[in-house]
């Protein structure tokens, strides 16, 4: 261990603080605990790795350095007479010794955010601890993070109200390019492959470009281990609901034969049938997914290419209670209350339904061109092909005069049919970012970069939602942070260009024209943390940035399946300016931990799908109210909490509660699709070891939501569901397989009391209850 | 302060050189991709045309009246939708007819109907009290089928405007049609004004 002293000069009170790091990387290592020996001081390095003590009176301090997965430092340092000023930089050794436990011994610095901004990152424990049947499942444990879902395996997260085109999800590197426009489109990553994910609520465009406004999802796999042999990970988890069964499992080494070319092989695959109400099946709601990933390695921290191909595939059945036919039909099953006919639980999946495929190839390479200086470049490939298939007038006639020749044809047509997608769109999308990242001087870091992208989509199939189109987009960025003592200043700026020229078809005349659009606009941030005191830091940010209007809001015209409305894009839209700010508190002390944050967005020429009530749309299917996009000024505010409380040793108290309100200011009416206020609040015992089970724990609480009151009255096709409480349950621990292999198992029961409840941000409300109970059982070992 | 302006020019070389190799394979796909029609022409066939043809019993007194929507959901609104005009207390016996006439040559889906009596049932209201309309046919299992129909209008003396709707049902399979009940899909729903005078 190195630890430089740095005797300053004398000031009013002696402050020791300083830099907790990685001794190879110099990564800071957040959440290092420092405690000062022989008292019960203590502190935790804050995500720059940095921790302070005030007011201290002894002669001689010792201090002792801990953090899962390093070998614990201890410190010493004389402070003598009088009042001073120390600062440390303690760089602390990985410990070579293999973990006993399956720990986070990744804690590398958040990329994605700036310092000054709302991120919370997810550790691989918290990731796997929450593991359910999509990724976006453990986001949820973050305050001011819900989901829009439609059934079990189709989630999108939404960060403070804001959703889809509004966010953007980083998948290793690469922004991830799927068709996120539709509520019922989930973004394609294995729930296996994360091992840490950042998010940052708040605008990020000048990092991520203009669809960043709402935050960002960044999600990550781990590195791989640099210790020699061949490592790896197999994961078990069994869900009681919908008999759902997924296993992965990765095999990694830092060495072919010698050479240092370090190779992960990653492959997963889940099975999952009918998913269960309290009271009766959602019939074909059934999963089924594979998925496999390759990364190779090579160099070193100075100057190294990691290289990623991964392949994503999924088929999802769209519950066939909630595809119907036209709003009569719609009006009638909501009247119903409950599905029409329940057929017993299956593992079939039949149409309607969904097959996604994700590819995906990137590489990223970096050269530390000093000390200083670090330059980033990173290429990507993907294609995203998802083909949706109807369950619509499935009724086919074969040509023929014999009877027996007609019925053949007829089954052969028909078979055609069901396998032919309604809609299939291919999207595939190449990007090149280049980044430097330097240090100016020892207290002004930052990076400049240009990121470009272009983009291809091909659709195919009768159902107009989105056309063919292409789409280029460059940007140029540069943020600066200025580390002071107590205060950290971040600013920057981004300039971004997006061309989009679709072929859009008229549905009269089946004529294609091509429309050619072009928007640029400059992104803008500010922030600034204060850590006035020993544990306490309080951030307050500013930005404002822009995003064009997407494909589907200019150039939409068709029917929502599952909403039984008529969407019409409007091609003259202009793009939405967002002006947003917000503020966070955070406190830590002797295991107290508070967090809040607050903030406050107003959109201009916000996009939004509004009713048309004088035009309705007339079909032979039946008529179906119409809904156009247009804009208006939105404003959406709101805040969260989240606190934990230590009653005992062993004992937390924890809680959260989140609420956000939207509202158009042109209508003077509330937004669509806000997720009502909630929280959580929960007891979790923790023991280090339990007979054989270390790191053993139970964890208990109750999720309560608010029915959503803040809606147009009338507008919706029903009203927003009454509030609910779901208890969840979970225990878990480490156990010590034979070998000495450690594994992480977790029995946990989700709504416990099997509560017939209905969440507003579920596209399935209006046709059937939520999951009932479901009893997961997850199972890791390590080797 | 020199080594990163040696850097930033170094480094802008490297992003200048990559980006254009990169611009070059990017946009060189060229843009013309879009031109590409690549519609599936459809085997689920869709319905377009709406007939209902009424004639007043003892007589060969005719009616028949359209609904269409030759460009399918969406587009054009339905470029035709006839009023049915009938006598105040008449019985009528009716028909009615499916067909797809954006296809050539036209299909008649009217047939299927029937081919898969079993799975399908057509259901008729009568707004206003206007009259009261029972289903004649009946499937292969004895429930009611909906291709014919009598229909006894109100006496009135005064012109009503009142409407008709007609919606057909595909039931999934035989055991989810009871006869009385609709399907959770609606496959075709028409509504046509109806005026007595």
């Amino acid at each position: 261990m190195i630890a430089t002293l740095l005797l300053l000069s004398v000031l009013a009170d002696t402050h020791i603080h300083g830099i907790v790091r990685d001794s190879a990387t110099r990564a800071p290592l957040h959440g290092a605990v420092v405690r000062l020996d022989g008292t019960k001081k203590g502190a935790v390095a804050d995500r720059y790795g940095a921790f302070h003590f005030y007011d201290l009176h002894q002669d001689t301090v010792r201090l002792v350095v801990s953090y899962i997965g390093y070998a614990t430092e201890r410190v010493v340092v004389p402070l003598g007479e009088g009042r001073k000023e120390v600062r440390l930089d303690i760089q602390m050794r990985s410990s070579s010794a293999r973990q006993q436990e399956i720990q986070v011994t990744d804690e590398r610095i958040a990329h994605s955010a700036l310092p000054t901004q709302q991120a919370r990152v997810l550790g691989s424990v918290e990731i796997d601890e929450h593991r359910g049947q999509t990724f976006a499942d453990a986001l949820t444990q973050v305050a001011g993070v819900t989901v829009l879902q439609t059934g079990p395996s189709l989630k999108k997260p939404m960060i403070n109200g804001l959703t889809g085109t509004r966010l953007v999800l980083r998948n290793n590197n690469l922004v991830q390019e799927g068709q996120q426009w539709g509520i019922e489109h989930a973004p394609e990553i294995d729930a296996f492959s994360p091992s840490r994910i950042t998010v940052v609520k708040g605008p990020a465009a000048v990092m991520f470009g203009p669809n960043a406004m709402g935050g960002v999802i960044d999600v990550e796999s781990r590195p791989i281990r640099k210790d020699p042999g061949l490592h790896g990970e197999a994961t078990v988890n069994l869900f009681s609901n919908g008999r759902q069964g997924a296993v992965g499992a990765f095999l990694e080494t830092a060495q072919v034969a010698g050479a240092p070319v370090a190779l992960r092989l990653q492959g997963s695959t889940r099975l999952g049938g009918d998913a269960e109400a309290p009271d009766y099946v959602l019939n074909n709601t059934g999963v089924r997914e594979l998925n496999a990933s390759l990364t190779v390695e090579v160099g070193d921290e100075r100057l190294g290419l990691s290289t990623l191909a991964s392949i994503f595939s999924t088929t999802l059945g769209i519950f066939s209670g909630a595809h119907i036919g036209n709003a009569t039909d719609m009006l009638r099953a909501i009247q119903r209350g409950h599905p029409s006919s329940t057929r017993p639980f299956s593992y079939d999946i039949g149409n309607p339904r969904q097959e996604i495929t994700h590819t995906m190839i990137s590489a990223k390479g970096h050269a530390q061109l000093s000390d200083d200086e670090r330059l980033v470049l990173t290429l990507g490939h993907q294609v995203n092909d998802r083909s949706e298939f109807d369950g619509h007038n499935v009724r086919i006639r074969g040509q023929g005069t014999d009877p027996v020749i007609r019925a053949a044809d007829s089954l052969a047509r028909l078979q055609r049919a069901l396998a032919t997608p309604a809609m299939n769109l291919v999207l595939n999308t190449s990007s090149l970012d280049a980044s430097l990242e330097h240090a100016l001087s020892e207290r002004v870091r930052g990076t400049v970069g240009i990121s470009s992208m272009w983009q291809l989509n091909e659709r195919s199939g009768s159902v107009i939602l989105i056309p063919d189109y292409r789409l280029w987009g460059i940007g140029a960025f540069a943020y600066e942070s200025i580390m002071l003592d107590e205060v950290t200043v971040s600013a920057g700026i981004r300039y971004d260009v997006r061309d989009l020229k679709s072929r859009i078809i008229n549905r009269a005349t089946r004529e294609a024209t091509l429309q050619d659009r072009t928007w640029q606009n400059v992104s803008a941030s500010l922030g600034a943390l204060w850590a006035p005191v020993e544990g306490l830091t309080l951030t307050w940010n500013a930005a404002s940035s822009w995003r064009p209007p997407q494909v589907n809001e200019l150039y939409s015209n068709d029917v929502h399946h599952g909403s039984a409305y008529y969407e019409i894009g409007d091609s003259s839209l202009a793009s939405e300016r967002t002006l947003g700010s917000d503020v966070g508190l955070r406190y830590e002390a002797n295991g107290l931990l508070i967090e809040s944050s607050a903030f406050i967005n107003r959109i201009g020429d916000y996009i939004m799908a509004l009713p048309d009530p004088a035009n309705p749309t007339v079909t032979i299917r039946g008529t179906f109210p119409t809904y156009r996009f247009t804009q208006m000024t939105a404003r959406l505010f709101g805040g969260d909490l989240s606190l934990t409380v230590p009653l005992h040793e062993r004992l937390n108290l924890y809680g959260q509660a989140s609420f956000v309100r939207g509202d158009n200011l042109d209508l003077n009416e509330p937004l669509l699709f806000i997720p009502a206020d909630r929280g959580r609040i929960g007891l979790h015992l923790h023991a280090d070891d339990v007979g054989p089970v270390h790191d053993a724990y139970v964890d208990v609480s109750v999720m309560g939501v608010r029915r959503q009151d803040r809606v147009v009255p009338g507008r919706d096709y029903a009203e927003p569901p009454a509030g609910y409480l779901r208890t969840d349950l979970s225990v878990g621990g480490v156990l010590t397989l034979p070998f000495g292999l450690p594994a992480r198992l977790t029995l946990a029961c989700t709504n416990l009391f099997n509560a017939a409840y209905r969440e507003y941000l579920s596209q399935y409300r209006y046709f059937a209850d939520d999951l009932g109970r479901n009893i997961i059982l997850r199972f890791t070992t390590t080797f | 302060m020199t080594s990163s302006t040696n850097a930033l020019r170094r480094f802008g070389r490297i992003f200048l050189t990559s980006a254009f190799a990169a611009s070059m394979s990017l946009f060189g796909t060229s843009c013309d991709h879009l031109h590409d029609p690549h519609d599936h022409d459809h085997d689920h066939d869709a319905v377009t045309t709406v007939t209902l043809t009424l004639v007043a019993q003892g007589t060969t007194d005719t009616t028949r009246v359209t609904w269409e929507d030759l460009d399918g959901i969406g587009g054009n609104n339905p470029n035709r939708i006839d009023t049915l005009f009938l006598r105040p207390a008449t019985i009528y016996l009716g028909s009615v007819r499916f067909e797809n006439r954006a296809k050539s040559p036209i299909e008649d889906v009217t047939e299927e109907v029937l081919e898969d009596a079993n799975e399908h049932q057509v259901f008729y209201a009568v707004s206003n009290s206007l009259g009261q309309l029972q289903v004649l046919d009946k499937d292969g299992r004895g429930l009611p089928l909906g291709l014919v129909y009598s229909l006894s209008t109100a006496l009135t003396t005064a012109a009503v405007p009142g409407a008709l709707t007609l919606s057909l049902y595909h039931y999934d399979s035989e055991s989810s049609k009871n006869g009385t009940d609709p399907a959770d899909e609606t496959d075709v729903e028409v509504t046509f004004p109806l005026i007595l005078r």
